[in-house]
């Protein structure tokens, strides 16, 4: 079981934090017995706390998504092509459902990709560096085959050298309510850390011996 | 000096595909050394005026037609979409009521074409495919015509947007300009806390921008300027990054390389190709002055209006302020930001030269004004167009 760590609430802009505890218990008075006790344990911990620093708050990621740091959060829930679902499963599994030759693009963390509605949407969600947007006319000339046999599995998907690609990823995209991500290092940074680790390690072996 | 002035007549040709004489001279014509002129910004108060002004002027702009040989001088211009500003000719406005002058600036090479901080500039520039000349020396792969010429193929092999009906749009393209003001004195400051003899600053100079005073790039000339390099345009820019991957001699953070990336190993999955810009910037007010040290020495009028022309102008702009000028991980250099046009932290110290030698300066070197971005119509349909829409305006 995870452990409960409660963080300070970050007042930022809008309604008081007063307002948005009050706000919460009236929502959970409808809640089950359980959530609502768990409401009142977490925000009697919380105040109790209020020294601590809040977190800061998760920015916008251009368009749509979430950011935290370097990291931002990109969500798509979209409808297949009829036979897109089918095609994109044989195209993952000739993978082994591991697309490591994500690899090259250097700014992606992860990727999932999970059907949904008995083959008829599909959840794509990834964490990636800084403005997907930015980088999209180089994905168009540099991988847009690749792309394009993943995204034609998509209904009215105008293929990614078309000016409308953005506004199609756009309009299917939804913004995460909650985003964490736990080390605010671009994969970049995290390969050169990796690098210099190694090279540490290589250099106190060779003083050592 | 027109590029076969100063190439040579061997310049290598290649095979004309775009409509040269429909596009706009200003588009493919390289920068006469040296240069002056004016930058004249007009509100057109009434349509009438401005569509008579239009009818007027469309004589006197030149076409790219030969333009590696052609016109030492010629007018551009350019119309922004909600139809507020316009660059026009001076001589032409005056003689216009309905038409009000918002900026009329004078431009103009320092001695020895150096820029507001003391360089020679804008000596890179792109190949593009079809314009009738093949690339020069260091100029890499030639890019698709339609990243800098609307309505021919990009590199994606597609059209980019342009503006309907495509009438308007074919053989236009865009510009974005800005006007900087120089903090020359804040540049010198630097150097001068930083390096303690002329060699030291200048080369700690050079290592900010890649290149020395007089243009010779830090990859032919690593120890010293070499003016003769500098000014020799076959030679000055005729090099790759192959030799140069960990940037002790280069910096992988000198404006040169992050503005052109050229083969330098980049952390991103990039297309160099896409964001690349033809550069048309123009120096303004007083020349350097190496002993500008004091604070006021900041306010002295100088600086640069830096005007880029692409298809996709604010697109491309955006990345490069975005990515390659306000970042550093797609060379792997964390937040460390552009030496010379980044918008420094206070506070920040950076490594500009990859080698611990040269903390970066803490304030940036320059002063903005809002970007503008401008529509440079087609000449025989884009200008003819841009006037009927005037003309249709003033009809009830």
């Amino acid at each position: 079981m995870a452990t409960e760590t409660p963080t300070a609430i970050e007042p930022g802009a809008g309604p008081s934090v007063e307002d948005r505890i009050s706000q919460l218990r009236e929502l959970f008075a409808d809640a089950p017995e359980v959530g609502k006790a768990a409401l009142e344990t977490v925000l009697q911990r919380l105040a109790s706390d209020a020294s601590a620093a809040p977190p800061p708050p998760v920015e916008s990621a251009g368009r749509v998504g979430s950011r935290l740091g370097k990291v931002s959060e990109l969500t798509i829930i979209v409808p297949f092509a009829p036979g897109g679902a089918a095609r994109l499963r044989a195209f993952l599994r000739l993978f082994g459902g591991n697309l490591a030759g994500a690899d090259a693009v250097g700014s992606v963390h992860d990727m999932r990709f999970v059907f949904l509605d008995d083959d008829t949407r599909m959840l794509f969600a990834t964490a990636y560096d800084g403005d997907w947007d930015a980088y999209i006319d180089d994905f168009a000339s540099r991988i847009p085959d690749f792309l394009d046999i993943i995204d034609s599995a998509w209904e009215g998907w105008p293929g990614i050298r078309s000016p409308q690609a953005k506004d199609y990823l756009a309009k299917y995209q939804i913004t995460a309510e909650g985003w964490y991500v736990a080390n605010d290092l671009t994969v970049a940074e995290t390969r050169r850390l990796r690098h210099v680790g190694q090279a540490v390690d290589e250099f106190v072996d060779t003083i050592g011996s | 000096m027109t590029l076969i002035d100063r190439l040579g007549a061997d310049l290598p040709r290649a095979p004309v595909t775009v409509d040269l004489d429909d596009i706009q001279a200003t588009v493919l014509r390289y920068r006469p050394e040296p240069y002056y002129g004016t930058h004249v910004m007009l509100q057109v108060q009434d349509a009438q005026a401005g569509r008579e002004l239009l009818r007027r002027l469309t004589p006197h702009i030149d076409s790219a037609a030969d333009w590696w040989q052609a016109g030492q001088s010629w007018i551009s211009v350019a119309i922004s979409y909600r139809g507020r500003t316009m660059e026009l000719a001076r001589r032409q406005y005056e003689e216009f009521p309905g038409i009000g002058v918002l900026v009329a600036d004078d431009f103009g090479a320092q001695p020895g074409d150096l820029n507001p901080l003391g360089y020679k500039d804008s000596i890179s520039q792109p190949a593009i495919d079809g314009t009738g000349i093949d690339r020069l020396p260091g100029q890499g792969s030639p890019i698709k015509p339609g990243e800098f010429i609307l309505g021919c193929p990009g590199e994606a092999g597609v059209r980019l947007p342009m503006p309907t009906p495509d009438l308007l749009g074919r053989n236009g393209t865009y510009a974005a300009v800005r006007k900087y003001q120089s903090r020359v004195g804040t540049f010198n400051r630097f150097l001068r806390r930083h390096a303690h003899t002329l060699q030291e600053r200048e080369l700690l100079a050079a290592k900010l921008v890649g290149r020395w005073r007089s243009g010779a790039p830090l990859t032919l000339a690593p120890g010293q300027d070499d003016p003769e390099l500098g000014a020799d345009p076959r030679r000055n820019n005729d090099f790759t990054y192959a030799a140069y991957a960990v940037g002790r001699q280069v910096p992988l953070g000198s404006h040169m390389r992050r503005m052109n990336p050229r083969d330098t190993g980049l952390t991103i999955l990039t297309d160099v190709n896409v964001h690349r810009i033809i550069r048309r910037s123009t120096t303004f007010g007083a020349p350097y002055d190496p002993d500008a040290v004091a604070a006021q020495d900041d306010d002295v009028p100088r600086g640069l209006y830096f005007i880029c022309i692409s298809a996709k102008a604010m697109a491309t702009l955006e990345f490069l302020q975005q990515e390659w000028i306000n970042n550093g991980n797609f060379m792997n250099l964390g937040e460390e930001r552009d030496p010379n046009v980044g918008l420094q932290e206070d506070g920040d110290v950076h490594d500009p030269t990859g080698a611990r030698e040269a903390p970066h300066p803490r304030d940036s070197d320059v002063q903005r004004a809002a970007w503008r971005r401008v529509f440079l119509p087609a000449l025989t349909d884009g200008v003819t167009m841009a006037r009927r829409r005037l003309s249709a305006r003033t009809r009830p």
